[in-house]
């Protein structure tokens, strides 16, 4: 009997190693629970405040201004009705207040960041507008979808004056001299410094596509545009760099599908990307490395994502996304389609 | 089975996926000897699979939506050969089995774009497995006390070059017997499984883990010769590898009915 029992207890304890996993599969990303404000809106564009403490979100459908906590647990503080379908903010550089472009209207709004009321509001001569940029605390410069030329305002002379710049997404670099411009075809450099801006001799290689411009910034003397083709919202797998002085071609980043956002973090060292396609397993911000411009994290969101809509804070602790949960859509609200929520990732040390 | 776990966390469902398992399992044992019997299990299987899709995830739905997958039909068919042990003086004898999984199960079925869909998601497994257990028993009062091993090893991979991971099941339960109406039990059941991989070796994620599961058991005696019972189950301990979709509960419907040839 005992020899029985034993053989049977070696059979049992030998076979063990029959369900142990060896091997293990190479993760490459977490898993956690979803830090996520539900908002339930549609948001054209986002800021982070100059303190790091407040985002400023363009509530399109809404017609407001939403000022949320990014301290502890998200929450939204404050809501300012403006105009119509506000499409496009920048903070001055005094960090006094935020410029905010309508499109539905032609007027400007004023925010002061102190109280969070409108200060001012004034009217331009653009309808549709798309993008709005400080050159310093006194001057706009504005653009508009349906416009060929750009505006520039002067605030204190409550002056506007047509620019020779081609309309399209703006950015201006920090010494406030030269303006860039994402068109559909390029991208083009511009001399600000003086009353009437000129055209600068460096123009960049056409994309060689009528594109859509998702997302445009400059960091650290680099240019990144993220791309859709008109003609093929597919077709477009990277998003580009420039080499700001020179317009060069600086680098592609492949996220295989067009890019809806980036941000740099505080050192100039990672980049994250928001890609408009999901991988097989859900939907990820990529973190490249500047140097190599190689993938080297991906963070998990919790749904479709949208164009500019994207930040990250000073410290490049946290980044803010707006995502789209596709089975949250089920509402029989007229009109109510693809609200956006805001996601907070923590980002990998 | 709608609720994801990573590891032994819960984490959120984005995909809202959503996956109904149900079997219908015939039972068939027959005594040959007093010491031999032959029992065969033909389980008839339908699974449903859904998900909301986000979008650019599968490329022959691109902009996302509702993504149904479904299969159904006879479930792969276990035959096993049962050998009875009287180790310990006629007291706790020893059901000692062996036998196999046979192939038999359709692998094949293709979502509405004509497409296979996942092996986890196919009525078979596609490989002719070995199978062993051992069981023992013993009344104490108007109680049975009870306990078994069950293990299925996978001996190869399928056509498409899947293969299952090992499993290894352990059952521990104590019945009331005492009736001549019904009768009911508690039960710990471990499951402990190995990662499948797919073609060349490579390695499978979101498959394999550790389950523990606590169920209650209330049957009634209709007849002398027929049983019918209810098990609800519960899990009580998982550590799943990366993240799979678990039920929090699962109710098995059980019948019996006794006959001699």
């Amino acid at each position: 009997m005992i020899k029985n029992c034993t053989i049977i207890s070696l059979i049992i304890f030998s076979s063990c190693s029959l369900y142990e996993d060896t091997d293990q599969p190479d993760i490459y990303f977490q898993i956690d629970d979803f830090d996520i404000l539900q908002m339930g809106r549609t948001i054209s564009d986002m800021m982070m405040g100059p303190s790091n403490n407040f985002l400023y979100l363009c509530d399109y459908n809404n017609n407001s201004m939403i000022k949320i906590s990014a301290q502890a647990t998200m929450k939204i503080m404050d809501e300012l009705v403006v105009g119509s379908h506000p499409i496009a903010m920048d903070i001055s550089p005094d960090n006094s207040h935020l410029a905010v472009a309508m499109e539905g209207e032609s007027n400007i709004y004023l925010i002061s960041l102190e109280d969070f009321t409108i200060s001012t509001v004034f009217s331009v001569s653009l309808m549709n507008m798309n993008d709005i940029v400080y050159i310093n605390s006194n001057r706009l410069l504005l653009s508009s979808t349906t416009d060929p030329s750009v505006v520039a305002y002067d605030i204190n002379s409550e002056t506007e004056s047509s620019q020779s710049i081609l309309n399209g997404e703006l950015v201006v670099d920090q010494d406030d001299t030269i303006a860039y411009v994402a068109s559909s075809s390029s991208i083009k450099k511009y001399h600000i410094s003086n009353d009437q801006a000129s055209l600068s001799p460096y123009v960049a290689d056409p994309f060689g596509f009528s594109a859509t411009i998702n997302h445009f910034i400059i960091n650290d003397d680099i240019l990144y545009v993220c791309l859709t083709n008109m003609e093929d919202n597919k077709d477009i797998k990277s998003i580009y760099s420039y080499n700001a002085n020179t317009l060069t071609f600086a680098g592609k980043y492949q996220v295989g599908s067009p890019g809806l956002g980036v941000v740099v973090d505080k050192n100039n060292e990672r980049i994250f990307i928001a890609p408009q396609d999901a991988d097989e397993n859900g939907v990820f911000i990529i973190e490249f490395d500047a140097q190599t411009k190689l993938e080297k994290n991906y963070y998990l969101t919790g749904g479709n994502l949208k164009e500019k809509c994207m930040v990250i804070d000073q410290t490049s602790s946290y980044i803010y996304i707006l995502v789209n949960t596709p089975g949250d859509n089920d509402s029989f609200e007229p009109y109510n389609d693809y609200p956006f929520d805001l996601q907070r990732i923590k980002i990998y040390n | 089975m709608s609720n994801p776990i990573y590891g032994t966390s819960s984490i959120p469902n984005y995909n809202k996926e959503r996956t109904d398992n149900s079997t219908t399992t015939l039972i068939v044992s027959a005594g040959i000897t007093d010491k031999i019997s032959v029992s065969t299990f033909i389980p008839y299987r339908y699974i449903l699979n859904e998900k909301v899709l986000f979008r650019g995830q599968y490329h022959n739905q691109y902009e996302g939506g509702l993504y149904s997958r479904e299969s159904y039909g006879i479930g792969d068919i276990i035959v096993q050969i049962n050998y009875q042990f009287d180790l310990f003086n006629g007291r706790f004898p020893i059901l000692v089995g062996s036998g196999l999984k046979l192939a038999n199960g359709k692998i094949n079925s293709k979502d509405i774009y004509d497409e296979r869909i996942n092996d986890n998601l196919q009525v078979g497994s596609g490989s002719m497995d070995p199978i062993f257990s051992i069981y023992t028993n013993e009344p104490f009062g108007s109680f049975m006390v009870s306990s078994g091993l069950f293990t299925r090893i996978s001996a190869r991979e399928n056509i498409y070059g899947y293969k299952y991971g090992n499993e290894l099941h352990g059952l521990a339960n104590v019945d009331f017997i005492g009736s001549d109406y019904f009768f009911g039990g508690i039960q710990l059941y471990y499951l402990l499984s190995s990662r499948d991989t797919y073609e060349y070796g490579k390695i499978a994620r979101d498959r394999g883990g550790e389950s523990v599961y606590f169920s209650a058991k209330l049957g009634i005696k209709l007849t002398d010769d027929f049983d019918l019972e209810l098990i609800m189950q519960n899990p009580i301990y998982q550590n799943l590898n990366e993240s799979q979709l678990t039920s929090s509960n699962s109710i098995q419907i059980g019948t019996l009915y006794r006959f001699t040839l």
